[in-house]
């Protein structure tokens, strides 16, 4: 039913950033998070002030795609084939939580407000990317690689869907990770959800 | 108030986060919206109207004034020394 290819994936951790299983970027301990991500934002040239003004989730969700949608990838699809499935469990927890505290404190930021939804990471790479393709935003208790499988499958039969990212990214206190795959009709290494869960679980 | 356009600059660079300019990067005269200026969007102008109320205790009682106050730093500046 499926025969989807993973052809590539992305790897955003507290300790750097991986593009299939090679270090492409690697944070330095001694600095927070945020500073982490500015340094990773111009190692990769990314050129793309609005970066700034994300919240981690969707930072962490740019640098992640960013990896997967080279140019090549790009130009083999139109702008409404390209599929995006993401999820995490703890939707925009971080954002929710600044924007209380802020709201609290009686000077609520708009800027904040807006991330508090995880559905704008998949807006905010959509944009990037110029995407129009199908997209869906999933909360689970932990990492469901079988049913983002199952899904980009789904789109892939039911919708002009030629390639699919799925994904699962978490940013929450301490915790930050991005594990995005770039799944497409040809190929050869069949996407399987064992394949996933060892690649997501993995230490590198 | 002397300095009060360095400043409007320096606090809209931080309160925006638009880390990829400097002060000499725009005038008191640029455009703060649209393709001719520094692009900022309509979140930025719900930012600049807290900036406002936050620092400067002036409220924006008109949404609608909100395009001429936010035209440029020079605008805005002459707001706040009207106002204050």
């Amino acid at each position: 039913m499926r025969n989807l290819n993973l052809t590539s994936w992305s790897k955003v951790t507290t300790t750097g950033i991986w593009k299939d299983a090679k270090s492409v970027f690697h944070f330095n301990e001694n600095e927070n998070t945020s500073s982490n991500l500015k340094q990773a934002y111009t190692n990769l040239n990314l050129s793309y002030p609005k970066f700034f003004k994300m919240d981690g989730l969707c930072k962490i969700g740019i640098l992640a795609s960013e990896l997967l949608f080279t140019d090549a990838v790009k130009e083999k699809y139109g702008d409404d084939e390209i599929a995006l499935i993401l999820s995490n469990s703890q939707s925009s927890l971080q954002s929710d939580a600044d924007h209380v505290k802020q709201y609290a404190e009686g000077t609520a930021s708009p800027a904040v407000f807006v991330y508090t939804l995880p559905n704008i990471t998949i807006g905010e790479i959509s944009i990037r990317h110029k995407l129009l393709g199908e997209s869906n935003f999933y909360i689970f208790e932990s990492f469901r690689s079988n049913q983002l499988l199952e899904q980009a499958a789904l789109l892939m039969s039911t919708t002009p869907t030629k390639a699919c990212l799925v994904g699962w990214l978490e940013y929450f206190g301490n915790t930050v990770e991005a594990v995005f795959f770039l799944l497409e009709k040809e190929g050869t290494n069949p996407a399987t959800s064992q394949l996933l869960d060892k690649i997501k679980d993995t230490i590198y | 108030m002397e300095n009060l356009e360095e400043n409007l600059k320096a606090q809209i660079i931080e309160q925006l986060n638009l880390e990829e300019l400097d002060l000499e990067d725009f005038g008191n005269d640029t455009p703060l919206f649209g393709d001719d200026g520094i692009g900022l969007d309509s979140i930025d102008a719900l930012e600049l109207i807290v900036l406002m109320e936050k620092d400067y205790d002036l409220k924006i009682a008109n949404p609608e004034d909100g395009s001429k106050i936010f035209r440029t730093v020079n605008t805005m500046a002459e707001f706040i020394r009207t106002n204050k």
